[in-house]
């Protein structure tokens, strides 16, 4: 048994984040997620467009009227570069940039002056799809900066960082609960120094008749209809997310590029998509992958 | 010391809580309305502090981070204090030994009064008299007479006088504030508060000062010039219980004893109060000082639920099922290995043992950078925030009438002469 286990949580970013922190005691991890939680706030103050006075709100009022514009806050760039790489990386099946009823338009950092393009005014970033996994991404090595050597981190169920191995095995292992059947699994992970992240349209907001999905296909703004999950364990966070996003929008083909494209071999370790309709609990669009 | 990034981010979300604080802190919406920040202009409130002690130079550090403050004056009558305080300022602020001679000075805007408790009301006074605004760290002063004193003075001269209750500025309690008023925990009946330390409270006196400067530097300890824990510490949390209540006791009764610092003190070391409330509601509180095994808390208790700000965590009393993450916590204390479920509710707490409750919100406040910084801002707007001075007033008579209770072994009533009006009945009441 293991002789010292914290636990603790936070609400950022919509969500609630867990911090399980093996061989830690109170006192410590009490400090741990207190500063992890301050790093959260300042990512969430700087990329939220929901508060007015972001770094992301500023710069999209400014993208109205003008095609670029100069990034001074780190957070911002930061994110800005994350998410050119991840949508050159996908393919375009994610970007910050995906609109309802448009194609998404593109973007382009330049590192060096800092500075962001978009394809014409208008263009509208939005890092809800990024922010959880960037959030990680921050956490995790401020963590083991500090001593931690074991971890399970949890943003909102559906952004994971597994930090080492389980005190009491050889990895974390994680049990997907079925969407549409809470006490059955619908699978199952094992995870030692990586990140999960799971990405799901069942129950996309049907509200009244209407659906209301959070996942548009970028090349096209449609919203991405049908119900499915799709799940990603990757090097990173931020791209998990992206990917798991990426994955949820993509029809097969598309999936099957991405995943192989250069440079996802190696931030994918696996990846793996459930389709389901209302007549059939579960009805895998393809087999479980697992990158070569 | 907070850093600037750290502290705009304090700063934001104690506006935000401006948005939902209303009725119950109305020295909230005023302050954001003026916007804290907005201090483009570059004015700074010239301020002078009166007794520069541990307290006094803590206030000293962060107002020299405060975009709106600066410090021109400095005044103690203890020369090491002295010499401390002109190296905090780096000898740039004016320093004196007697009060009055700081009230002199030119350029002054207001002044910050942290000297040892019985001097609160004859120096805030003075201040008043002198047409300076003046902030003066809890509790407000050693008498009830005094206390009454120093608000008649701030009406007479129409100053302001605001008190160090820091937690009016805490963005924890400001939001478990707001969960309270918009019934979270349902109907609070009882709130339960107490402050336990282990330590005798004395300073150390340097050799030759002789009796009256161990007095002196012991303050804390002596009924001349405090009443010890009640002042010092229960007027904090006594304040917060008027405010989650709304409303003052109408009685206390209590008990007091010097139970293990045997030391020639003449203050108790342990305290036990029961304050009753309208519909009989009650706090109940203690603080004691040869144990810190449960610190310090405040348990606010309604009918649905409990509000903990100490530690930032409100509690339902019936706890939703929780998410897969806390079975995970539960099966490594118990040695298992097991599949930690994600993606839906799947284990309730058997016990409230195992319920941790969930955080009040933004737990990264910096109370007394923001209580500092609202001070100046209304310094040099000359306007008091609403209501703000009723609430030290009555957490301060609070105290005293708990120490009066105990020495008396006898329940005491609140004295109606000593409920101060809201700022709206007062303004009916002109009407």
């Amino acid at each position: 048994m293991t002789a010292v286990l914290f636990h603790d949580c936070f609400y950022a970013m919509g969500t609630r984040f867990d911090a399980v922190l093996a061989d830690v005691d109170e006192a410590r991890g009490r400090g741990l997620v207190r500063e992890a939680a301050l790093r959260v706030e300042e990512m969430e103050e700087a990329l939220s467009v929901h508060r007015t006075g972001s770094a992301a709100s500023w710069l999209n009022r400014r993208l109205e009227t003008q095609a670029d514009a100069a990034i001074d806050d780190p957070q911002l760039f930061g994110a800005l570069s994350v998410a050119e790489h991840a949508r050159a990386a996908t393919g375009g099946l994610f970007t910050p940039t995906a609109r309802v009823g448009a194609p998404a338009p593109g973007f382009q950092v330049d590192r060096e002056a800092w500075r962001v393009e978009v394809e014409a005014p208008g263009a509208r970033f939005d890092f809800g799809g990024l922010g959880k996994g960037l959030a990680l991404d921050v956490v995790e090595p401020m963590l083991v900066a500090a001593g931690v050597a074991s971890a399970f981190l949890s943003f909102g169920e559906s952004s994971i960082r597994a930090v080492g191995r389980h005190p009491l095995g050889p990895h974390w292992p994680v049990s997907l609960r079925h969407p549409m059947a809470g006490e059955r699994e619908l699978t199952s992970f094992a995870l030692t120094d990586a990140c999960l992240s799971v990405s799901c349209t069942v129950r996309n907001g049907r509200e009244g008749g209407a659906v209301h999905a959070h996942v548009i296909r970028a090349s096209s703004g449609a919203p991405v209809a049908g119900a499915k999950t799709v799940c990603a364990v990757t090097q990173t966070a931020a791209m998990g997310e992206a990917i798991s996003t990426a994955l949820l929008a993509a029809h097969e083909h598309e999936a099957l590029a991405v995943t192989k494209a250069p440079g996802m071999i190696e931030e994918i370790a696996e990846w793996r998509v459930f389709s389901f309709d209302d007549d059939m609990p579960v009805r895998p669009a393809m087999e479980p992958q697992h990158a070569d | 010391m907070p850093t600037e990034g750290r502290f705009s981010l304090s700063r934001r979300r104690f506006l935000e809580a401006a948005a939902i604080a209303g009725a119950a802190a109305p020295w909230v919406g005023a302050a954001a309305s003026r916007s804290l920040a907005a201090t483009a202009g570059g004015e700074k409130a010239r301020i002078g502090v009166i007794g520069v002690g541990v307290r006094g130079r803590a206030l000293i550090l962060h107002m020299q981070q405060l975009a709106n403050t600066e410090i021109v004056a400095v005044c103690d009558d203890y020369e090491p204090h002295f010499e401390r305080a002109q190296l905090l300022t780096q000898g740039k602020a004016a320093a004196f030994r007697d009060h009055r001679a700081l009230l002199d000075m030119e350029g002054l805007d207001a002044v910050v009064i942290a000297t040892p408790l019985h001097e609160h009301a004859r120096r805030t006074i003075d201040a008043l008299d002198a047409g300076l605004h003046v902030m003066c760290e809890k509790a407000m002063a050693r008498t009830l007479d005094d206390c009454k004193a120093m608000v008649d003075a701030a009406a007479r001269t129409g100053l302001i006088l605001q008190i160090g209750h820091q937690r009016l500025f805490n963005v924890v309690y400001l939001n478990a504030l707001e969960r309270a008023r918009a019934g979270e925990i349902g109907e609070i009946n009882q709130i339960r508060a107490y402050w336990h330390r282990n330590n005798d409270w004395r300073r150390e006196a340097p050799p030759g000062g002789g009796a009256a400067l161990e007095r002196k530097l012991n303050w804390r300890l002596y009924r001349e010039y405090s009443a010890g824990l009640m002042t010092e510490l229960a007027s904090h949390q006594i304040q917060v219980a008027n405010w989650f209540f709304d409303a003052v006791p109408e009685r206390v009764m209590g008990s007091g004893s010097i139970c293990f610092w045997r030391d020639g003190r003449e203050v108790y070391d342990q305290v036990a109060l029961i304050y009753d409330y309208s519909d009989g509601r009650k706090l109940i509180y203690d603080s004691f000082i040869a144990n810190k095994h449960y610190g310090l808390e405040e348990q606010i208790m309604g009918h649905l639920g409990t509000i903990e700000p100490e530690v930032n965590r409100i509690y339902a009393e019936n706890p939703p099922p929780a998410p897969g993450i806390l079975q995970l916590g539960h099966d490594i204390r118990q040695g298992l290995f097991e599949a930690t479920p994600i993606g839906g509710g799947s284990w309730t707490p058997e016990t409230a043992a195992t319920y941790a409750g969930e955080p009040l919100g933004w737990s990264q406040y910096e109370d007394t950078h923001l209580q500092m910084e609202a001070f100046a801002d209304a310094v040099m707007r000359g306007e008091p925030y609403p209501n703000l001075l009723r609430e030290g007033y009555h957490a301060s008579i609070a105290s005293l009438l708990g120490e009066q209770a105990m020495d008396s072994g006898q329940p005491v009533e609140w004295p109606r002469e000593h409920v101060m009006p809201r700022e709206a009945q007062l303004a009916e009441t002109r009407a």
